[in-house]
């Protein structure tokens, strides 16, 4: 059985994505709710500082004594400024809560206190109903809508309208191309070269961008952009391949959700392109894990077809010698005007 | 079957199965009596399938089970889909099998020791022998607050804290004292995601460390001072011990591996360990005054086992790979040391560019001839690093007589698909020679299969079929290569050789500086080769200049005389450089 790699590339589907908390904290939607991307559905604190008194002598106290003059139950929430433990003696001595927080620990003579770190709140990043909630962690959301998976994300998120910036899946967006009637549109390229694109699209202001491929050396850029950009096929002069940009060129005008997180392979997330449709038919989820078979709708992920779109036609049995020499598992495929090629497997991607 | 039965039928096994499930794939490797001799009958492989939508890396397994099973014609599941141990003779199930795991999962380590320049330095270490990452390091002399201790571990998430600190009968308040704020860390961690702890320091305070712990709901593992004195140095069973839980925090997080190890007796090997055995057993079969070597580069991680007498070294690098960490080379190298391996010109941006592709896609092959000599080429600086770093700190029971020369081994072992697939064995010699730059008469060795790692860890199993197996077919030589110490001109003499075959065929020749010269001496054929060496030259025969006659194993690539000089020296010419990458592979595949 031969897996490889998959991509969804889907016009209409149910997609539910969980959206997950980074830390427990609170989930603020309702079973059934419906959401738009840029609800909050759930909150957080991150990185809480800690924070280890000494209270014996803070009071000047034996430690036996100074737990006596504890204030505060054990998770008790406590504001910045409260007293902890005191007051004792003439000079009233007390030791005094650094910053909001909670009890973690006290006893002989010392008390631990951890801050309430910094808010976290969690985006619905789709507009789509809530069907399922785990309590303080996550909420699963469900929408129908084109789909298409990305291979590399800035870590942003944002929603936009779709707006097509080159005549073609090769054509490359550039600081001369940009005008005014970009200004809140999420921008679809072919490929990008320039580093200062970024900023300059962020600056115009755009809501996002989705390109084929950029140089690997405009991935500092891409990081501090603070629109979400997402590649479809990886680095370097490689054009978006025609089967997402025709996707994208018949949806012009529509609101997109650009999720451009990371890859997490053990998770199953990549960066994301949704864009809601009205669920005509009989949408379904998108098949996971399908196989290789004649037929199927692949992309080459690698040179010298990289990023071409086409057809399995055979699958040779056993190890088949390729150009350099290297036998490995092949299949034959329609490349369009290329014709007829051999690709290793492991070369492929499906597109599903 | 009961564990015990388990046990007992795979003590005497005489069929057994491998199975290696590596980061992007899984291999399985059938062992059988062929003919008397223990044999690797048939190996099979698929994708790995520990990431989504699978979730199960049983799924994986079964998939190049069912590709073996069409391979050797034999039935491994029974009607309930249940895999058939011990084998019930004609073709049916297995007696025994064996799993290892080198796939990479992040798991997360954190360092916490009493001095940065003393046990801190030995627990770093350490963690060069596992597929681990760190991300954190705490010490008693890094002079931060003891909550400033705390936010670095819980901020850190680590999924397992490796502690040393004290000599024996040396400091025990102030490891007490640390553990307490390591004990804190823990306490305030979410009660579902609390490290292990893993305890390597002053004995005489580990009940103690126990006790402490034990209230923060953390298991706590000890094993022997790795820091003893602050003289020696004892990591061997700290490996051991830090592998075992980093392959314990795997079995947790990976969906279907008890499944698998319901047919193993619930053992399972991290392979680093299994390579770490192998290389060892090759170490103490080797002549006096010469070790062993064995390097996999993989698509989780490079591992480097080195060995010398009773030493074993492992290097467990996850950060230098041929996957998602691929970029990281850079950091270690610069693009032009890995470019000076290359017949074409090739710019800082495409090579970045390759490097995060490859990130992308760990899965994919070199599909031209032009993207085969740029894997290679990143091979070589991914081998050159690891060796870089490790070297150093390698406990050699012997001197050699060559400074800024690694000490001379017996053999080299490459294993994975960076050295097996590959158009000739040309390409893999070349490749080993390139990167390791072995002095002196060294055997090339190809684990054309991938299995030994798994072949390691059957040694508990069947040591005499892992014995059989290393001598056969499936461990191919891939040469002996006699690489003469020293430096000279393009074109200077190197050595005058006469090779006498078994069947008292003679061929004569000379190796002039700067080149690479193979004699055909087939896979499996012994002979007798006599070495006049030029006086600025040295093969380990007694000095400079001293030649001798000795004898010789064939292989896939020939009886390789590699008189390019050690270390390698490079045209300063790029367009010469370039010329001789070409000439360099040319001579080696002639």
């Amino acid at each position: 059985m031969n897996l490889p790699h998959q991509t969804h590339v889907s016009l209409l589907v149910v997609i539910r994505r969980a959206r997950v908390l980074p830390a427990r904290g609170s989930i603020i939607v309702r079973m059934n709710q419906k959401v738009s991307p840029s609800d909050v559905i759930g909150r957080t604190t991150l990185a809480p500082a800690h924070y280890l008194f000494d209270i014996a002598h803070g009071l000047g106290l034996p430690p036996a004594r100074a737990d006596r003059f504890l204030r505060r139950e054990l998770d008790e929430k406590v504001t910045g400024g409260d007293i902890l433990a005191g007051p004792v003696g003439w000079m009233r001595r007390v030791v005094r809560a650094p910053e909001e927080g909670r009890v973690v620990l006290q006893g002989d003579g010392r008390l631990l206190y951890e801050g309430l770190g910094e808010g976290f709140e969690l985006k619905a990043s789709l507009p789509g109903t809530v069907i399922g909630e785990e309590p303080d962690i996550s909420a699963t959301i469900e929408t129908a809508g084109a789909l298409v998976q990305g291979i590399w994300g800035n870590g942003r998120q944002e929603f936009g309208v779709l707006r097509m910036t080159t005549q073609n899946s090769a054509g490359v967006l550039g600081t001369a191309d940009l005008n005014i009637e970009m200004r809140g549109a999420v921008a679809v390229a072919g490929r990008v070269e320039e580093p200062g694109i970024f900023h300059n699209l962020a600056a115009l202001p755009v809501r996002g961008l989705i390109c084929g491929s950029m140089p690997s050396a405009c991935i500092p850029a891409a990081q501090a952009a603070e629109i979400p950009v997402i590649l479809t096929e990886g680095f370097g002069k490689i054009p978006m391949n025609s089967a997402i940009f025709e996707l994208f060129a018949t949806n012009v005008g529509r609101e997109a959700s650009l999720n451009a997180q990371q890859t997490d392979h053990w998770k199953g997330l990549r960066p994301e392109v949704i864009i809601p449709l009205p669920a005509v038919g009989s949408a379904d989820v998108p098949a996971e894990a399908v196989q290789l078979v004649v037929g199927r709708r692949v992309r080459v992920l690698r040179a010298p077809y990289a990023g071409r779109e086409g057809s399995v036609v055979s699958l040779p049995e056993g190890l088949v010698p390729i150009a350099n020499g290297i036998r490995v598992p092949c299949a034959d495929v329609e490349l369009g005007e290329t014709g007829l090629v051999r690709v290793p497997i492991a070369n492929l991607d499906i597109l599903e | 079957m009961t564990d015990r039965d388990i046990g007992r039928s795979q003590a005497d096994a005489d069929s057994l199965l491998l199975i290696n499930v590596g980061t992007t794939h899984t291999r399985v490797s059938l062992i059988d009596i062929v003919e008397r001799q223990y044999r690797m009958v048939a190996t099979a492989e698929n994708a790995t399938t520990a990431d989504a939508p699978y979730l199960d890396v049983g799924e994986g397994v079964r998939f190049s089970l069912d590709k073996l099973a069409e391979l050797v014609g034999c039935e491994f599941f029974d009607d309930t889909g249940q895999l058939i141990v011990p084998s019930r003779g004609s073709g049916t199930g297995v007696d025994a099998v064996v799993l290892t795991l080198s796939l990479q999962a992040d798991v997360r380590v954190a360092l916490v020791g009493l001095l940065p320049d003393i046990s801190l330095r030995s627990v770093r270490k350490l963690t060069e022998s596992a597929p681990v990452r760190v991300v954190a390091e705490v010490s008693l002399g890094d002079r931060r607050s003891d909550e400033a201790r705390m936010d670095a571990l819980c901020q850190a998430k680590p999924d397992l804290i490796l502690v040393s600190g004290g000599s024996e009968g040396g400091a025990s308040d102030a490891v007490l004292r640390l553990m307490e704020v390591i004990g804190l860390s823990i306490y305030m961690m979410p009660s579902d995601s609390k490290p292990q702890v893993l305890f390597m320091g002053n004995s005489s305070v580990a009940a103690k460390v126990q006790d402490l712990l034990k209230a923060c709901k953390c298991t706590v593992t000890t094993a022997r001072n790795i820091r003893p004195s602050l003289e020696t140095e004892d990591l061997d069973p700290g490996r051991v011990a830090l592998n075992d839980m980093t392959a314990q925090i795997l079995r947790a997080r990976l969906g279907g591996i008890e499944g698998l190890l319901a047919w193993t007796g619930g053992v399972l090997t991290p392979s680093p360990l299994g390579m770490g055995t192998i290389i060892e057993l090759m170490a103490r079969g080797a002549p006096p005054k010469k070790g062993a070597l064995g390097v996999s580069v993989g698509s989780g991680s490079t591992t480097l086992a080195a060995g010398f007498g009773n030493t074993l070294e492992l290097s467990v690098r996850p950060d230098l790979n041929l996957g998602r960490n691929a970029p990281h080379l850079l950091e270690l190298t610069s693009w032009r040391d890995v470019a000076r391996w290359l017949p074409m010109e090739f710019s800082e941006e495409a090579l970045r560019d390759y490097l995060h592709n490859k990130a992308l896609y760990p899965q994919t092959i070199p599909a031209t001839a032009e993207d085969l000599r740029i894997e290679m080429a990143i091979i070589r600086e991914v081998i050159r690093a690891t060796v870089r770093a490790a070297s150093p700190s390698w406990r050699v029971p012997f001197t050699w007589p060559w400074a800024g020369v690694l000490p001379p081994v017996a053999s080299v072992t490459g294993t994975g698909s960076a050295f097996s697939n590959v158009p000739r064995p040309g390409y893999a010699a070349l490749m080993l020679l390139d990167s390791i730059q072995p002095p002196g008469v060294t055997s090339l060795i190809l684990d054309a299969q991938n299995m030994i790692c798994a072949l390691g860890a059957a040694g508990r199993v069947n040591p005499l079929a892992v014995v059989q197996v290393l001598e056969s077919p499936a461990f191919p030589r891939l040469g002996t290569a006699l690489c003469p110490v020293g430096k000279s001109h393009t074109g200077d003499p190197v050595l005058r050789y006469r090779l006498q075959y078994a069947d008292g065929r003679q061929i004569r020749g000379d190796v002039r500086f700067g080149m690479i010269e193979v004699v055909p001496l087939p896979l499996g054929q012994k002979a007798q080769i006599t070495v006049q060496l030029h006086r600025h030259f040295d093969l380990g025969l007694g000095g400079y200049g001293q030649g001798g006659t000795f004898p010789v194993e064939g292989g896939l690539a020939g009886l390789i005389i590699d008189a390019r000089g050690r270390p390698l020296v490079f045209e300063s010419d790029p367009a010469k450089n370039r010329k001789l990458q070409d000439d360099w592979l040319a001579q080696i595949t002639a």
